[in-house]
């Protein structure tokens, strides 16, 4: 079957790979309908996650129909059209019992690693490295699920599929850094980043019941979405200073929930970006943290700020002192999908969650490394690339 | 790398201490069901009087605590380092309890593998994936 391949910094390719079996009892056979480019692929392409290998298959988000079932699958059937989280979870250890479901203990076979890199391992993914176990990504013509039972969700009759691709990843994603934000009614959140995973936090945020909402970037074609398709304000950090005007925002105070969905490939106006970009280009740092930065120092006292971008090293400059004496809370998390994809699919089946307009350039699989290109660049108003197997 | 040891503790001494220190999992099943009567699991069972068990009730609901300490010889009887056995015999105690399989990650769907100084590193590091870290 034909797959896109990562063959190095900056290149993909579109190979013929071996079609995925069932391998343990409980995996599922998914026949990839749609799959979509994620901006934490980004990090993958410019070589910043250290555990790629030549000849990975990439891609995390997608929507499928299954296609064969192993022996344990009780609750999915051949021909389901289902969206796949992301993040694989077994449902059965104390991480996926107690809703944090991207923590799973039981499947990230190269559990070693990240217990070397980070004390402690989360979760497989889908097409995002080796320390997330090496899984085959979703930008092919057939993918294993495993616990397919947990991972696999039934799309509502109703809910196209351009729309409940974005429940794989992007929503769900929103919404963790949204809910475990700590978002409540009357608050004002601001949000860093006006990709799909921002956008989708602004409308989770706006769901909880948040009073205003505020999503800062700089292409002009996303904060056009995120005012006419999700109903936020927005903040260009190209032409306003966003501190003050933030502070202008909430009443002097600062945003009460702090939501960062930019990682560690932010840009910035501030001369930080600068100093993070010398020692990131030059492997002095593993991730840049401009947007975070921006965040602790926007927050209000006693507020909250939460990463939803991926971060894999270390940083430099972080603000501790702001953190401490500001009293602030600071979490993070990888989307615990499997808790809020069902929510998500009824919302988008009432038109509460939508999201067909992220997919602004739809191709075939076979163009692939152009439709990367194009969502790297950003290039002719890109938001994110969808391929069809 | 002597920096980084003492930070993250991760990478460890090749030291007969650390051979035999208790090395500990969790499971998210009660002490009934991991050790029936008494019973060792099966794949702890086959180590025989290589290791020493102690498996006791984990605090609040975090399940079983299953600790295992090797007091055999330097070498495992397949000549592995006797670490290694512990954290894959407790990993397989763990799955085979929760899940009720220990998950493969192989056979998988992959592109042509170039052999580059970084793609040797990666399939190393993969290759030994149960051997090191935090246990």
């Amino acid at each position: 079957m034909k797959a896109v391949c990562w063959t190095g910094v900056n290149k993909l390719e579109v190979q013929e790979v071996a079609e995925p079996t069932i391998v343990n009892s409980h995996d599922a056979i998914v026949k990839v309908l749609l799959t979509t480019t994620c901006g934490s692929d980004l990090h993958l392409l410019s070589g910043y996650i250290p555990t790629m290998r030549g000849g990975d298959v990439i891609g995390h988000e997608f929507i499928g129909e299954i296609v064969e079932v192993g022996s344990s699958v009780t609750n999915r059937r051949v021909g389901d059209r289902v969206t796949v989280c992301s993040f694989i979870s077994c449902g059965q250890c104390s991480y996926c019992k107690g809703g944090l479901w991207s923590l799973c203990d039981n499947s990230n076979p190269n559990w070693a690693i990240p217990e070397a890199m980070w004390g402690g391992a989360p979760g497989g993914c889908y097409g995002y490295s080796h320390a997330m176990g090496g899984w085959a990504g979703s930008h092919a013509e057939y993918i294993r699920v495993p616990y397919a039972d947990q991972g696999a969700f039934p799309v509502p009759d109703g809910v196209s599929n351009e729309r409940a691709l974005f429940a794989s990843d992007a929503a769900p994603t929103g919404w963790t850094g949204a809910d475990l934000g700590g978002v409540s009614p009357g608050d004002v959140v601001a949000v860093w980043g006006a990709g799909g995973v921002g956008q989708m936090a602004a409308r989770a945020a706006m769901l909880l019941g948040a009073e205003r909402v505020v999503v800062i970037d700089r292409f002009a074609e996303r904060l056009r979405q995120v005012t006419e398709k999700i109903g936020a304000e927005t903040l260009d950090y190209s032409t306003t200073e966003v501190l003050p005007a933030l502070r202008e925002l909430s009443g002097g105070r600062g945003p009460d929930v702090c939501i960062e969905a930019v990682g560690m490939e932010a840009h910035s106006t501030r001369a930080d970006y600068v100093y993070d970009q010398v020692k990131h280009q030059l492997r002095m740092q593993t991730d840049r943290p401009t947007a975070v930065r921006e965040a602790v120092m926007a927050c209000r006292k006693g507020g909250s700020v939460f990463l939803l971008g991926v971060f894999g090293g270390l940083v430099d400059k972080f603000p501790l002192g702001a953190l401490m004496n500001k009293s602030l809370t600071l979490r993070g998390a990888q989307q615990h999908g499997h808790r809020y994809i069902p929510m998500i699919l009824d919302r988008m089946a009432r038109d509460e969650i939508t999201t067909e307009h992220l997919a602004t350039h739809t191709m075939p699989l076979s163009e692939a490394p152009q439709g990367y290109a194009m969502f790297k660049e950003k290039s002719d108003g890109c938001v994110r690339s969808v391929f069809v197997p | 790398m002597a920096i980084v040891r003492p930070i993250y503790g991760a990478l460890r001494q090749n030291s007969a201490e650390d051979i035999g220190r208790w090395r500990t999992l969790t499971i998210d099943r009660p002490i009934e069901e991991i050790s029936p009567g008494g019973e060792m699991p099966a794949a702890l069972a086959a180590l025989g009087s290589n290791i020493e068990i102690d498996i006791h009730s984990a605090p609040g609901n975090w399940g079983t605590e299953v600790a295992v300490r090797w007091v055999g010889p330097k070498k495992a009887a397949d000549g592995d380092d006797p670490r290694v056995v512990v954290r894959r015999v407790l990993r397989e105690v763990k799955q085979l309890a929760e899940v009720g399989e220990v998950l493969q990650g192989q056979p998988r769907s992959e592109g042509k593998r170039p052999a580059t100084p970084t793609g040797r590193m990666v399939d190393r590091a993969e290759k030994n994936s149960d051997k090191g870290a935090v246990l």
